[in-house]
């Protein structure tokens, strides 16, 4: 079903991950801004003040709905619950395309509290083709599925994680939520190559990217979301412009605020970037 | 005439309980129907922008006295004004010229510059309202109110007009059996007139608040209600820009508003003034300007009063209650 739509998506630029803090300032800066990738599980809920928020949002921008615990890889399968609160979120705000995770939060009927990465087998993408089609039954607009960070390699694993994620999404017919700070984390940390990593991917379903700093701790880098994004994210992010139909990048940061005129100097770099690489306009 | 019988032969008290339930009855009536004929009823909000006018804000929300309160609070954060505070009483509280002019650094165009010229000497809350200050400003508020109509933020004439005739011809119905009750007591010199005549005070009083021709649409309510969620989240750090309580009111650098509410994140480039515009005089509460906050609560007590100084009614000035806050 997705697969005729990817040429179609619209080209949104760059934008920022919205965090409330920074309420008033993108705003100030909507000019700046070309759309915002909202957290959907803070929207699920029926509080009358999230319910203004969101439509306030709404209306002044393009909103991209990034899901926290669809848990995509469960065995045991989606919450029908919390697929249906998405559904109906969905429907609310008609985004281009909404994201999630490729891993899993819930286990054994418990939740996890965090993303787990699935085992690079060929029962873990059953195990999300599966779930995939029951999404697709209840939303018809296209998922992209991003790339998590992992702190262990699980073991027993038949294939690459970059074979893992094109054969997902080969099979699911969704996109891909490029991570370039996960990637490079990733990279470092199980020492890979992330140009042989990008080299398994198919590059047409590519269609947004995040972008972040990151932080080392104990000898391993993490993905804070908590500092400005250094040179290597960058040049990575050059490299995937270059040879990917991106169509949009998001900024996230969570920890450690800085003042707005800081992220949106970053946004800007971004944008000239894609611009450069004939993304947009 | 059946009825004009019952309501004559009627008892004292149980005349005041029916006429009090019909009055009730008639003004949640108007009230409601002031409401539902406003044309603009469902129509989205215009977008928040980018430099919102702090004084145009005000004047959506409170008219001419909300914008004078504006520029008062923007003197004294600017060090061109001060608060006396002679005693415990903030009706008696006063403001004053901290130097003999302005100089350089104050908006040159006017609406503070006619304020400050106002103050001669130490003023009043209340003097400012009932001195006709707000009314000076008429000339600057002007461009203000035809931008606000056509975007149709406020009520225009039109609306105003259809407004006025439902609220007369609801005080008409309202008033009523009252008068009539009041004449054939007076006809027979009966004297227990009292409670009718307290309640008809009360009736008159509540109806005019509830009932008047709202004077901010309900597409510049909407709006309005965008903008405090906008800046939500200054609202809640106002201590940061705003300065606390403890404090003498924090000079205003310019530009001057936080946007995020983490500590030490540099100003954006938007006026502090935006917080009492969006969120009126009750924001200073707490802040190193609460003095200002307690002072205009009490002012209107004994000046001009709402209806005069909001141009439309108590219940018209979207937050007028009371006028001085």
């Amino acid at each position: 079903m997705y697969r005729a739509t990817f040429g179609e998506l619209p080209a949104l630029g760059v934008g920022l991950g919205f965090r409330r803090p920074y309420l008033a300032d993108i705003f100030q800066h909507r000019e700046s801004i070309d759309f915002l990738e909202i957290i959907a599980d803070h929207y699920l809920g029926p509080s009358r003040k999230t319910e203004e928020e969101l439509g306030l949002l709404a209306q002044h921008f393009t909103l991209l709905p990034h899901g926290l615990n669809l848990s995509i890889g469960s065995a045991e399968g989606i919450d029908a619950g919390y697929l249906q609160k998405m559904a109906r979120l969905v429907r609310k705000i008609d985004p281009p395309w909404w994201s999630e995770h490729l891993g899993f939060t819930r286990a054994g009927g418990m939740h996890i509290g965090q993303f787990s990465p699935l085992p690079y087998t060929r029962a873990a993408i059953e195990v999300v083709c599966r779930n995939m089609d029951r999404v697709k039954r209840v939303i018809d607009a296209p998922l992209m599925l991003e790339n998590i960070t992992y702190m262990v390699s699980l073991p027993m694993a038949e294939m690459t994680e970059g074979d893992f994620l094109a054969e997902v999404v080969e099979r699911t017919g969704c996109g891909i939520l490029l991570d370039v700070t996960n990637l490079h984390i990733n990279a470092i940390n199980h020492r890979f190559g992330p140009q042989d990593y990008l080299g398994r991917l198919p590059l047409e379903r590519i269609v947004q990217l995040h972008f972040a700093g990151v932080e080392a701790q104990d000898g391993l880098l993490i993905d804070s979301h908590a500092q400005p994004t250094g040179p290597e994210i960058w040049d990575l992010l050059q490299t995937v412009l270059a040879r990917a139909p991106v169509r949009g990048m998001i900024l996230e940061r969570d920890e450690n605020l800085p003042p707005v005129e800081g992220l949106l100097d970053e946004l800007r770099r971004a944008r000239d970037m894609g611009r450069e690489a004939g993304r947009w306009q | 005439m059946d009825i004009l019988r019952a309501i004559d032969n009627m008892h004292g008290p149980v005349f005041l309980l029916a006429y009090g339930a019909f009055v009730a009855a008639v003004i949640a009536i108007v009230a409601l129907a002031q409401r539902l004929r406003d044309p603009t009823r469902g129509l989205p909000p215009p977008l928040v922008p980018s430099s919102p006018d702090p004084y145009e804000i005000a004047f959506l929300r409170g008219g001419k006295n909300e914008v004078t309160r504006l520029a008062i609070f923007e003197l004294v954060g600017k060090g061109h004004l001060h608060v006396l505070a002679p005693g415990k009483e903030p009706k008696d509280w006063q403001v004053d010229r901290s130097s003999g002019s302005l100089g350089q650094s104050c908006d040159g165009t006017s609406i503070q510059r006619r304020v400050f010229g106002a103050v001669q000497k130490p003023t009043k809350a209340a003097e400012i309202f009932s001195g006709g200050v707000p009314g000076q400003l008429d000339e600057y508020l002007t461009p203000y109110d035809a931008r606000l109509k056509e975007e149709q933020l406020l009520a225009n004439a039109d609306m105003v007009a259809r407004g006025r005739r439902v609220y007369v011809g609801g005080l008409g119905l309202m008033a009523a059996p009252g008068l009539f009750k009041l004449a054939t007591a007076l006809a027979e010199h009966r004297g227990n007139i009292f409670f009718l005549v307290v309640m008809a005070v009360i009736a008159v009083s509540v109806y005019t608040g509830a009932a008047s021709p709202p004077r901010t649409t309900a597409r510049g309510r909407a709006y309005l209600r965008s903008l405090q969620l906008a800046y939500a989240s200054t609202e809640r750090s106002k201590e940061s820009s705003l300065g606390t309580r403890e404090s003498s009111p924090t000079r205003l650098p310019e530009p001057s508003i936080s946007g995020s509410s983490s500590p030490g994140l540099a100003m954006a480039a938007a006026p502090v003034a935006l917080l009492p515009a969006i969120f009126g005089f009750e924001v200073l509460e707490g802040t190193s300007f609460d003095s200002l906050k307690q002072m205009f609560s009490q002012g209107s007590r004994g000046g001009a009063g709402c209806g005069a100084g909001c141009g439309g009614g108590c219940g018209g000035c979207g937050g007028c209650g009371g006028c001085g806050g």
